[in-house]
């Protein structure tokens, strides 16, 4: 055997073992890139469902916190409480001032008729004094009665009669005063513990409604610091949506490498069948030119190309 | 009454993505996995928009549109084709089928949205 017949002999064999590998290996290579295929998709269906229930979590949790500020979902609502109770507390606070106005009008009359007490009195004195004054007419006329002997008596006895009405009308008239001033002292005493009922209601009135408005105060405070945390939730909350819409941006990814790995897959299947068949391979341009014509995206034709295999940014839009 | 758009594509997470994405405007969505299945299940439904891939097994994008634009009740109901595919050739196959207009993957979901908006029918 000469050397040429040897080395031809070899390179027969090394031909052999290259299709022999490639017969064995392209199946399972073609299977392992299906089996990436398959794992990244249910990957991306299983991260973009996570996703859509962290979207539906979060809308859920914005609308329940809107809701307890501004009772939006017909919730009572903070701000709707804190309204109601500022209505309520109020209206408290004027029932109070206007209990407060009857007890000083009851003790304005109260005064007023402590005056007619005085007037009673001056009017009893008045009586006592003409009283006094007919009992001083009596005196004079029985005297005058007396003078006149006989002929007087009966105007003695009319004398004395007036004598004895003025010391009654006297008497009615001490007695009127008496009345009058223990009338007067005892609308005086009144007076006196209405007056400081008066100013005890008046400080506890005050001291109610300075209350209610420092609970009212506090309520209003909590619910604009609720609302501010509403606020900044939403805001965070539509942060988050826009990042999740770019999560879903590029979880698009599967799609395209689907089907770049399905093309190299399927190029893979055509050479096993080409070697299987035993028939003669194509032109290595034509299987190139074959293998393009399968391309659905911009980089495996810039890869092709030798070009930058920059992925597609999204969003191209183009309305017919 | 919410509007119902179908998406057909053979990639289930980019039907998931585009799912969340309408429902989360309000649309009801029916989804279907290739040109065939989409026909099955467009039979006796009111679907207002579609959104269809390209590169699709049993039937492609393109053969669906032209099928669909067949159906009486279909005839006048826009098309979005969403696609990997941003060659010109491609686009005018999808214009000349009937579609109004060609999504290049990935796409921004509030495009999205103002597409569908924009083109819905009433």
């Amino acid at each position: 055997m000469n050397t040429q017949a040897l080395g031809s002999n070899t390179a027969l064999e090394a031909e052999s073992n290259i299709d022999a590998l490639c017969r064995n290996v392209l199946p399972l290579w073609a299977k392992q890139v299906d089996a990436v295929r398959g794992q990244t998709e249910e990957a991306a269906v299983a991260l973009t469902g996570r996703f859509a229930r962290l979207v539906e979590r979060l809308e859920a949790a914005v609308a329940a916190s809107t809701d307890t500020a501004n009772g939006t979902q017909g919730g009572g609502g903070m701000q709707r409480l804190l309204g109601d109770s500022e209505q309520e507390l109020q209206s408290v606070v004027a029932a109070l001032r206007s209990l407060l106005e009857t007890k000083e009008n009851m003790l304005a009359e109260v005064v007023r008729l402590s005056q007619f007490t005085k007037e009673l009195e001056q009017m009893a004195a008045e009586v006592a004094a003409l009283a006094a004054q007919t009992k001083m007419l009596a005196l004079n006329a029985a005297i005058e009665a007396a003078r006149v002997g006989e002929a007087g008596r009966g105007f003695a006895v009319v004398a004395d009669e007036v004598r004895s009405l003025s010391l009654r009308s006297g008497e009615t008239g001490n007695h009127i005063r008496e009345k009058a001033i223990a009338i007067g002292q005892a609308i005086g005493s009144v007076q006196k513990v209405s007056q400081d009922v008066a100013q005890r209601d008046q400080q506890a009135s005050a001291e109610a409604e300075r209350k209610i408005h420092r609970v009212l105060d506090d309520f209003r405070g909590t619910a604009e610091q609720l609302t501010r945390s509403t606020t900044l939730l939403q805001q965070e909350s539509m942060g988050i949506r826009d990042e999740i819409a770019d999560v879903l941006v590029n979880l698009q990814f599967q799609d395209r490498v689907s089907q770049i790995l399905a093309h190299v897959g399927a190029d893979m299947d055509k050479l096993h069948a080409h070697l299987a068949g035993d028939s003669a391979l194509p032109d290595p341009a034509a299987w190139l030119e074959a293998l393009a014509e399968t391309y659905t995206t911009a980089e495996q034709r810039n890869i092709h190309a030798g070009a930058d295999p920059a992925a597609q940014q999204a969003s191209d839009i183009t309305f017919f | 009454m919410p509007k119902t758009v179908m998406i057909v594509d053979d990639s289930a997470s980019l039907r998931q993505v585009v799912n969340i994405a309408l429902k989360g405007a309000g649309y009801d969505v029916l989804e279907a996995s290739d040109g065939q299945d989409a026909l099955a299940k467009l039979t006796g439904q009111k679907v207002h928009l579609v959104i269809s891939d390209v590169n699709m097994p049993n039937m492609d994008g393109i053969t669906f549109v032209k099928n669909l634009k067949q159906l009486p009740e279909y005839k006048f109901t826009p098309v979005i084709m969403l696609t990997t595919e941003s060659q010109e050739g491609k686009k005018a196959e999808g214009q000349a089928a009937g579609a109004k207009a060609w999504v290049v993957k990935p796409f921004q979901p509030a495009q999205m949205l103002a597409a569908v908006g924009k083109l819905i029918l009433p």
